[in-house]
Protein backbone atom coordinates (compact mmCIF):
# COMPACT_ATOMS: atom_id res chain seq x y z
CA UNK A 1 0.00 0.00 0.00
CA UNK A 2 2.78 2.32 0.99
CA UNK A 3 4.67 1.49 -2.18
CA UNK A 4 1.59 2.15 -4.30
CA UNK A 5 1.13 5.56 -2.71
CA UNK A 6 4.76 6.37 -3.47
CA UNK A 7 4.33 5.40 -7.10
CA UNK A 8 1.17 7.49 -7.42
CA UNK A 9 2.94 10.43 -5.80
CA UNK A 10 5.90 10.11 -8.20
CA UNK A 11 3.41 9.82 -11.04
CA UNK A 12 1.94 13.19 -10.06
CA UNK A 13 5.39 14.74 -9.76
CA UNK A 14 6.54 13.53 -13.15
CA UNK A 15 3.16 13.88 -14.85
CA UNK A 16 4.46 16.59 -17.14
CA UNK A 17 7.50 14.58 -18.10
CA UNK A 18 5.48 11.39 -18.73
CA UNK A 19 2.98 12.98 -21.10
CA UNK A 20 5.36 15.48 -22.70
CA UNK A 21 5.57 15.02 -26.42
CA UNK A 22 9.16 14.54 -27.60
CA UNK A 23 10.48 17.23 -29.87
CA UNK A 24 10.17 15.86 -33.34
CA UNK A 25 10.72 17.15 -36.83
CA UNK A 26 7.24 16.21 -38.00
CA UNK A 27 5.39 19.40 -37.12
CA UNK A 28 8.08 21.84 -38.16
CA UNK A 29 7.77 23.15 -41.70
CA UNK A 30 10.73 22.93 -44.02
CA UNK A 31 12.72 20.17 -42.36
CA UNK A 32 14.26 17.26 -44.24
CA UNK A 33 14.88 13.65 -43.29
CA UNK A 34 18.42 12.20 -43.20
CA UNK A 35 20.03 15.58 -42.77
CA UNK A 36 21.27 17.64 -39.87
CA UNK A 37 18.36 19.99 -39.21
CA UNK A 38 18.76 23.39 -37.64
CA UNK A 39 15.52 25.12 -36.69
CA UNK A 40 15.90 28.76 -35.64
CA UNK A 41 13.07 30.91 -34.26
CA UNK A 42 14.04 34.45 -35.21
CA UNK A 43 12.62 37.90 -35.89
CA UNK A 44 13.69 40.60 -38.27
CA UNK A 45 13.95 43.37 -35.64
CA UNK A 46 16.31 41.83 -33.12
CA UNK A 47 20.07 42.41 -33.70
CA UNK A 48 21.27 38.93 -32.57
CA UNK A 49 18.57 37.38 -34.79
CA UNK A 50 19.98 39.24 -37.79
CA UNK A 51 23.41 37.79 -37.09
CA UNK A 52 21.83 34.33 -36.63
CA UNK A 53 19.94 34.59 -39.91
CA UNK A 54 23.06 35.70 -41.74
CA UNK A 55 25.19 32.93 -40.22
CA UNK A 56 22.70 30.13 -40.83
CA UNK A 57 21.99 31.25 -44.40
CA UNK A 58 25.70 31.05 -45.13
CA UNK A 59 25.92 27.68 -43.40
CA UNK A 60 23.06 26.24 -45.46
CA UNK A 61 24.53 27.46 -48.73
CA UNK A 62 27.93 25.95 -48.00
CA UNK A 63 26.92 22.55 -46.63
CA UNK A 64 24.72 20.07 -48.45
CA UNK A 65 24.22 17.84 -45.37
CA UNK A 66 22.61 20.64 -43.38
CA UNK A 67 19.03 21.80 -43.68
CA UNK A 68 18.21 25.15 -42.10
CA UNK A 69 14.68 26.23 -41.29
CA UNK A 70 14.23 29.86 -40.28
CA UNK A 71 10.93 30.53 -38.54
CA UNK A 72 9.99 34.20 -38.14
CA UNK A 73 7.89 34.63 -35.01
CA UNK A 74 4.74 36.73 -35.39
CA UNK A 75 5.86 38.42 -38.58
CA UNK A 76 4.54 38.51 -42.11
CA UNK A 77 7.42 37.13 -44.17
CA UNK A 78 7.72 35.89 -47.70
CA UNK A 79 7.77 32.11 -47.53
CA UNK A 80 10.61 30.72 -49.60
CA UNK A 81 12.06 27.27 -49.91
CA UNK A 82 15.53 26.71 -51.27
CA UNK A 83 17.39 23.44 -51.45
CA UNK A 84 18.72 23.63 -47.91
CA UNK A 85 17.19 26.87 -46.66
CA UNK A 86 13.55 27.28 -45.73
CA UNK A 87 12.00 30.51 -44.54
CA UNK A 88 8.63 30.36 -42.88
CA UNK A 89 6.44 32.21 -40.41
CA UNK A 90 5.07 30.99 -37.11
CA UNK A 91 2.77 32.49 -34.53
CA UNK A 92 4.07 33.07 -31.02
CA UNK A 93 1.53 30.64 -29.57
CA UNK A 94 2.71 27.94 -31.94
CA UNK A 95 6.34 28.74 -31.20
CA UNK A 96 5.76 28.37 -27.46
CA UNK A 97 5.06 24.66 -28.02
CA UNK A 98 8.66 24.24 -29.15
CA UNK A 99 10.09 26.10 -26.17
CA UNK A 100 10.17 29.78 -27.09
CA UNK A 101 9.58 31.54 -23.79
CA UNK A 102 10.60 35.18 -23.35
CA UNK A 103 13.62 35.68 -25.54
CA UNK A 104 14.63 35.23 -29.12
CA UNK A 105 16.60 33.71 -31.02
CA UNK A 106 15.84 30.12 -30.07
CA UNK A 107 17.76 27.46 -31.95
CA UNK A 108 16.99 23.73 -32.07
CA UNK A 109 19.46 21.26 -33.55
CA UNK A 110 18.42 17.76 -34.69
CA UNK A 111 20.78 14.99 -35.75
CA UNK A 112 20.36 12.87 -38.89
CA UNK A 113 18.00 10.43 -37.18
CA UNK A 114 15.62 13.29 -36.34
CA UNK A 115 16.37 13.42 -32.62
CA UNK A 116 16.55 16.83 -30.94
CA UNK A 117 19.99 17.01 -29.37
CA UNK A 118 20.52 20.64 -28.42
CA UNK A 119 18.57 23.82 -27.83
CA UNK A 120 20.10 27.26 -27.52
CA UNK A 121 18.39 30.35 -26.13
CA UNK A 122 21.24 32.51 -27.45
CA UNK A 123 23.32 32.61 -30.59
CA UNK A 124 26.92 31.48 -30.15
CA UNK A 125 28.73 30.76 -33.45
CA UNK A 126 31.65 28.86 -31.88
CA UNK A 127 29.38 26.43 -30.01
CA UNK A 128 27.17 25.83 -33.04
CA UNK A 129 30.05 25.33 -35.48
CA UNK A 130 31.77 22.87 -33.11
CA UNK A 131 28.55 20.93 -32.62
CA UNK A 132 27.86 20.76 -36.34
CA UNK A 133 31.42 19.65 -37.09
CA UNK A 134 31.02 16.80 -34.62
CA UNK A 135 27.69 15.78 -36.13
CA UNK A 136 29.07 15.89 -39.68
CA UNK A 137 31.92 13.57 -38.67
CA UNK A 138 29.47 11.05 -37.23
CA UNK A 139 30.33 11.81 -33.62
CA UNK A 140 28.16 12.57 -30.63
CA UNK A 141 27.46 16.22 -29.94
CA UNK A 142 30.19 16.31 -27.30
CA UNK A 143 32.77 14.88 -29.70
CA UNK A 144 32.78 11.23 -28.59
CA UNK A 145 32.20 8.21 -30.82
CA UNK A 146 28.80 6.50 -30.85
CA UNK A 147 28.52 3.72 -28.32
CA UNK A 148 28.85 0.75 -30.66
CA UNK A 149 31.98 2.17 -32.25
CA UNK A 150 33.78 2.86 -28.99
CA UNK A 151 36.72 0.63 -28.07
CA UNK A 152 36.55 0.48 -24.32
CA UNK A 153 39.42 -1.38 -22.70
CA UNK A 154 37.33 -2.85 -19.92
CA UNK A 155 34.96 -4.40 -22.44
CA UNK A 156 37.78 -6.35 -24.09
CA UNK A 157 39.07 -7.94 -20.88
CA UNK A 158 42.48 -6.34 -21.21
CA UNK A 159 42.99 -6.15 -17.45
CA UNK B 1 27.17 84.37 7.42
CA UNK B 2 27.68 81.19 9.29
CA UNK B 3 24.13 79.94 8.97
CA UNK B 4 24.57 79.92 5.22
CA UNK B 5 26.82 76.92 5.30
CA UNK B 6 24.43 74.94 7.48
CA UNK B 7 21.59 73.42 5.48
CA UNK B 8 23.00 74.40 2.14
CA UNK B 9 20.11 74.48 -0.34
CA UNK B 10 22.09 72.15 -2.57
CA UNK B 11 21.64 69.37 0.01
CA UNK B 12 17.85 69.62 -0.13
CA UNK B 13 17.90 69.99 -3.90
CA UNK B 14 19.96 66.81 -4.47
CA UNK B 15 17.83 64.90 -1.98
CA UNK B 16 14.69 66.07 -3.75
CA UNK B 17 16.13 65.13 -7.17
CA UNK B 18 17.36 61.74 -5.96
CA UNK B 19 13.94 60.88 -4.53
CA UNK B 20 11.81 62.14 -7.43
CA UNK B 21 13.82 60.90 -10.44
CA UNK B 22 12.70 57.23 -10.09
CA UNK B 23 9.06 58.35 -10.17
CA UNK B 24 9.42 60.27 -13.43
CA UNK B 25 8.27 58.23 -16.36
CA UNK B 26 6.70 58.85 -19.72
CA UNK B 27 4.89 56.09 -21.54
CA UNK B 28 6.40 53.53 -19.16
CA UNK B 29 9.96 54.70 -19.77
CA UNK B 30 11.82 56.45 -16.97
CA UNK B 31 14.18 59.39 -16.70
CA UNK B 32 16.95 57.12 -15.44
CA UNK B 33 16.56 53.44 -14.73
CA UNK B 34 18.53 50.23 -14.91
CA UNK B 35 15.54 48.05 -15.65
CA UNK B 36 16.78 44.54 -14.84
CA UNK B 37 13.35 42.98 -15.13
CA UNK B 38 12.66 44.13 -18.68
CA UNK B 39 16.32 44.08 -19.74
CA UNK B 40 16.64 47.68 -20.73
CA UNK B 41 18.59 50.79 -19.82
CA UNK B 42 16.30 53.78 -19.68
CA UNK B 43 17.69 57.27 -19.92
CA UNK B 44 15.88 60.52 -20.56
CA UNK B 45 12.68 58.71 -21.59
CA UNK B 46 14.58 56.66 -24.15
CA UNK B 47 15.10 52.93 -23.72
CA UNK B 48 17.91 50.71 -24.96
CA UNK B 49 17.79 46.94 -24.77
CA UNK B 50 20.67 45.59 -22.73
CA UNK B 51 21.53 42.32 -21.04
CA UNK B 52 22.08 41.91 -17.31
CA UNK B 53 25.84 41.99 -17.85
CA UNK B 54 25.65 45.24 -19.74
CA UNK B 55 23.52 46.80 -17.01
CA UNK B 56 25.94 45.73 -14.27
CA UNK B 57 28.96 47.05 -16.21
CA UNK B 58 27.08 50.31 -16.84
CA UNK B 59 26.40 50.73 -13.12
CA UNK B 60 30.05 50.00 -12.24
CA UNK B 61 31.30 52.44 -14.89
CA UNK B 62 28.87 55.12 -13.72
CA UNK B 63 29.93 54.60 -10.10
CA UNK B 64 33.68 54.83 -10.78
CA UNK B 65 33.27 57.61 -13.35
CA UNK B 66 31.13 59.79 -11.09
CA UNK B 67 33.44 59.32 -8.09
CA UNK B 68 36.45 60.38 -10.20
CA UNK B 69 34.65 63.27 -11.88
CA UNK B 70 33.25 64.65 -8.63
CA UNK B 71 36.62 64.26 -6.91
CA UNK B 72 38.39 66.19 -9.65
CA UNK B 73 35.80 68.95 -9.73
CA UNK B 74 34.01 69.30 -6.38
CA UNK B 75 36.49 67.33 -4.25
CA UNK B 76 35.53 67.32 -0.54
CA UNK B 77 32.84 69.93 -1.18
CA UNK B 78 30.67 67.07 -2.33
CA UNK B 79 30.59 65.68 1.22
CA UNK B 80 29.35 68.88 2.84
CA UNK B 81 27.15 70.13 0.04
CA UNK B 82 25.61 67.08 -1.63
CA UNK B 83 26.09 63.97 0.47
CA UNK B 84 22.98 63.01 2.51
CA UNK B 85 25.32 62.22 5.39
CA UNK B 86 25.72 65.99 5.87
CA UNK B 87 21.94 66.30 6.05
CA UNK B 88 22.00 63.73 8.84
CA UNK B 89 24.60 65.83 10.69
CA UNK B 90 22.24 68.79 10.55
CA UNK B 91 19.35 66.67 11.81
CA UNK B 92 21.58 65.76 14.76
CA UNK B 93 21.76 69.46 15.60
CA UNK B 94 18.04 70.12 15.33
CA UNK B 95 16.65 67.21 17.35
CA UNK B 96 17.94 66.49 20.83
CA UNK B 97 15.32 63.90 21.85
CA UNK B 98 16.88 60.50 20.93
CA UNK B 99 13.52 58.96 20.04
CA UNK B 100 12.55 61.79 17.69
CA UNK B 101 16.09 61.77 16.30
CA UNK B 102 15.85 58.08 15.52
CA UNK B 103 12.46 58.47 13.82
CA UNK B 104 13.66 61.36 11.65
CA UNK B 105 16.96 59.67 10.73
CA UNK B 106 15.20 56.41 9.96
CA UNK B 107 12.68 58.20 7.72
CA UNK B 108 15.51 59.83 5.80
CA UNK B 109 17.37 56.52 5.53
CA UNK B 110 14.25 54.71 4.35
CA UNK B 111 13.53 57.38 1.72
CA UNK B 112 17.10 57.13 0.43
CA UNK B 113 17.09 53.32 0.44
CA UNK B 114 13.73 53.17 -1.33
CA UNK B 115 14.91 55.64 -3.98
CA UNK B 116 18.16 53.74 -4.50
CA UNK B 117 16.36 50.45 -5.15
CA UNK B 118 13.79 52.33 -7.27
CA UNK B 119 16.55 52.99 -9.81
CA UNK B 120 16.59 49.25 -10.55
CA UNK B 121 12.92 48.38 -10.47
CA UNK B 122 9.93 50.74 -11.01
CA UNK B 123 8.96 52.62 -7.86
CA UNK B 124 5.26 51.79 -8.03
CA UNK B 125 6.16 48.09 -8.39
CA UNK B 126 8.52 48.35 -5.44
CA UNK B 127 5.55 49.47 -3.33
CA UNK B 128 3.75 46.26 -4.22
CA UNK B 129 6.84 44.29 -3.15
CA UNK B 130 5.83 45.11 0.43
CA UNK B 131 2.59 43.19 0.14
CA UNK B 132 4.19 40.25 -1.65
CA UNK B 133 7.38 40.12 0.45
CA UNK B 134 9.39 40.63 -2.73
CA UNK B 135 13.15 40.78 -3.02
CA UNK B 136 13.11 44.55 -3.59
CA UNK B 137 11.51 45.16 -0.19
CA UNK B 138 14.21 43.06 1.48
CA UNK B 139 16.93 45.08 -0.26
CA UNK B 140 15.26 48.32 0.85
CA UNK B 141 15.23 46.99 4.41
CA UNK B 142 18.92 46.08 4.31
CA UNK B 143 19.90 49.44 2.81
CA UNK B 144 17.70 51.39 5.25
CA UNK B 145 19.39 49.61 8.16
CA UNK B 146 22.82 50.41 6.73
CA UNK B 147 21.97 54.07 6.16
CA UNK B 148 20.44 54.41 9.63
CA UNK B 149 23.55 52.96 11.26
CA UNK B 150 25.79 55.25 9.21
CA UNK B 151 23.75 58.39 9.91
CA UNK B 152 23.14 57.63 13.56
CA UNK B 153 26.20 55.76 14.74
CA UNK B 154 29.21 55.72 12.43
CA UNK B 155 28.88 59.22 10.91
CA UNK B 156 32.36 60.71 10.42
CA UNK B 157 34.04 57.40 11.11
CA UNK B 158 32.35 56.01 8.01
CA UNK B 159 33.22 59.14 5.99
CA UNK B 160 36.92 58.94 6.80
CA UNK B 161 37.41 55.16 6.74
CA UNK B 162 34.83 53.30 4.65
CA UNK B 163 33.41 55.74 2.11
CA UNK B 164 34.61 54.95 -1.44
CA UNK B 165 34.51 58.65 -2.23
CA UNK B 166 37.13 59.27 0.45
CA UNK B 167 39.42 56.54 -0.96
CA UNK B 168 39.90 58.64 -4.07
CA UNK B 169 39.99 62.05 -2.45
CA UNK B 170 42.59 60.79 0.05
CA UNK B 171 45.15 60.11 -2.68
CA UNK B 172 44.54 63.42 -4.47
CA UNK B 173 46.24 66.65 -3.33
CA UNK B 174 43.90 68.11 -0.73
CA UNK B 175 45.61 70.91 1.13
CA UNK B 176 44.64 73.71 -1.21
CA UNK B 177 41.00 72.66 -1.23
CA UNK B 178 40.17 72.72 2.47
CA UNK B 179 38.38 75.94 3.21
CA UNK B 180 37.62 76.02 6.93
CA UNK B 181 40.43 77.29 9.14
CA UNK B 182 40.86 78.42 12.73
CA UNK B 183 41.93 82.02 12.22
CA UNK B 184 42.06 83.74 15.61
CA UNK B 185 43.72 81.28 17.94
CA UNK B 186 44.53 83.96 20.53
CA UNK B 187 40.82 84.61 21.22
CA UNK B 188 39.93 80.96 21.82
CA UNK B 189 38.41 80.16 25.22
CA UNK B 190 39.10 76.40 24.97
CA UNK B 191 35.45 75.36 25.13
CA UNK B 192 36.14 72.48 22.64
CA UNK B 193 32.68 72.92 21.14
CA UNK B 194 34.11 72.61 17.64
CA UNK B 195 35.77 69.27 18.46
CA UNK B 196 32.65 67.88 20.12
CA UNK B 197 30.33 68.82 17.29
CA UNK B 198 32.59 67.54 14.51
CA UNK B 199 31.14 64.35 12.95
CA UNK B 200 34.69 63.04 12.48
CA UNK B 201 36.19 61.57 15.66
CA UNK B 202 39.19 63.38 17.22
CA UNK B 203 39.39 66.04 14.54
CA UNK B 204 40.68 69.29 16.05
CA UNK B 205 40.51 72.16 13.61
CA UNK B 206 42.96 74.13 15.76
CA UNK B 207 45.74 71.81 14.63
CA UNK B 208 45.36 72.97 11.08
CA UNK B 209 44.85 70.96 7.93
CA UNK B 210 43.19 67.59 8.30
CA UNK B 211 42.34 65.46 5.31
CA UNK B 212 39.28 63.95 6.99
CA UNK B 213 37.37 67.24 7.11
CA UNK B 214 34.04 66.87 5.27
CA UNK B 215 33.42 70.62 4.85
CA UNK B 216 30.11 70.49 6.68
CA UNK B 217 30.73 73.79 8.51
CA UNK B 218 29.22 72.67 11.81
CA UNK B 219 32.25 73.94 13.76
CA UNK B 220 31.84 77.43 12.33
CA UNK B 221 28.27 77.65 13.64
CA UNK B 222 29.16 76.09 17.00
CA UNK B 223 31.96 78.60 17.52
CA UNK B 224 29.68 81.48 16.61
CA UNK B 225 27.07 80.37 19.13
CA UNK B 226 29.69 80.47 21.90
CA UNK B 227 31.34 83.66 20.75
CA UNK B 228 28.05 85.58 20.65
CA UNK B 229 27.97 85.29 24.47
CA UNK B 230 31.51 86.62 24.72
CA UNK B 231 33.38 89.65 23.50
CA UNK B 232 33.87 88.39 19.99
CA UNK B 233 30.71 88.74 17.96
CA UNK B 234 31.78 86.45 15.14
CA UNK B 235 33.04 82.91 14.70
CA UNK B 236 36.75 82.26 15.13
CA UNK B 237 36.53 79.57 12.46
CA UNK B 238 35.85 80.83 8.99
CA UNK B 239 36.59 80.14 5.37
CA UNK B 240 40.29 80.23 4.65
CA UNK B 241 39.93 81.14 1.03
CA UNK B 242 36.98 83.36 0.29
CA UNK B 243 37.49 83.11 -3.45
CA UNK B 244 37.29 79.33 -3.52
CA UNK B 245 33.66 78.43 -4.06
CA UNK B 246 31.97 75.19 -4.80
CA UNK B 247 32.45 75.75 -8.51
CA UNK B 248 36.13 76.47 -8.22
CA UNK B 249 37.31 74.11 -5.56
CA UNK B 250 40.11 72.22 -7.22
CA UNK B 251 43.24 73.54 -8.88
CA UNK B 252 43.03 75.27 -12.24
CA UNK B 253 43.44 72.03 -14.17
CA UNK B 254 41.09 70.06 -11.92
CA UNK B 255 38.09 70.86 -14.05
CA UNK B 256 39.83 69.72 -17.22
CA UNK B 257 40.60 66.35 -15.60
CA UNK B 258 37.02 66.12 -14.38
CA UNK B 259 35.57 66.82 -17.81
CA UNK B 260 37.98 64.31 -19.40
CA UNK B 261 36.96 61.53 -17.00
CA UNK B 262 33.29 62.39 -17.53
CA UNK B 263 33.66 62.14 -21.30
CA UNK B 264 35.59 58.85 -20.98
CA UNK B 265 32.80 57.52 -18.76
CA UNK B 266 30.12 58.44 -21.30
CA UNK B 267 32.12 56.89 -24.17
CA UNK B 268 32.58 53.69 -22.15
CA UNK B 269 28.88 53.46 -21.34
CA UNK B 270 28.06 54.04 -25.01
CA UNK B 271 30.50 51.23 -25.88
CA UNK B 272 29.09 48.85 -23.24
CA UNK B 273 25.49 49.38 -24.33
CA UNK B 274 26.26 48.48 -27.96
CA UNK B 275 23.64 46.08 -29.30
CA UNK B 276 26.42 43.90 -30.76
CA UNK B 277 27.07 42.53 -27.28
CA UNK B 278 23.50 41.26 -26.94
CA UNK B 279 23.09 37.48 -26.74
CA UNK B 280 19.36 37.53 -27.27
CA UNK B 281 16.42 39.90 -27.40
CA UNK B 282 13.36 39.86 -25.19
CA UNK B 283 9.99 39.77 -26.88
CA UNK B 284 8.62 42.50 -24.57
CA UNK B 285 11.20 44.90 -26.05
CA UNK B 286 9.83 44.55 -29.57
CA UNK B 287 8.52 48.11 -29.46
CA UNK B 288 12.01 49.55 -28.99
CA UNK B 289 13.08 48.53 -32.47
CA UNK B 290 10.36 50.27 -34.43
Amino acid sequence: MNKLLKIIFLGFVFLGAVFAAPLSLNGIPGTQQNKINIVAFVTSWCPPCKITTHYLTKLANQNSQISVSLLFVDEPMQISSDNNLHINTITLQEARKYGVNKSIPYILIFDTSGKAIKKYHTFNPTLISRLINNLKNGLYENGTLPQDERIDLWQQNRF
Amino acid sequence: MATKQILAPSLLFTLFAYITIPWMSFDGIHLLMFHFEKHRFEFFFMAFESSTHQLIYTIVTLFIGLILTLNFTLSRFFCGFYCPSALASIIHLKFKNPFVLFIVIFTLAFLLAFSTIAYFTPAYKLLSHYTEFGLGAIFVGILATLFTSIFLLFRGWYCSILCPYFFVSAILPQEGKQTFAFKEKENCIDCHKCVKICPVDDLDIKNGFDMRCVQCGLCEVACEDVMMKHSQKHSLISKKLEKITIFNSFSKHGYIWGIITFIIMIIMIYFILDSGFLDNCYLNNKGLYR
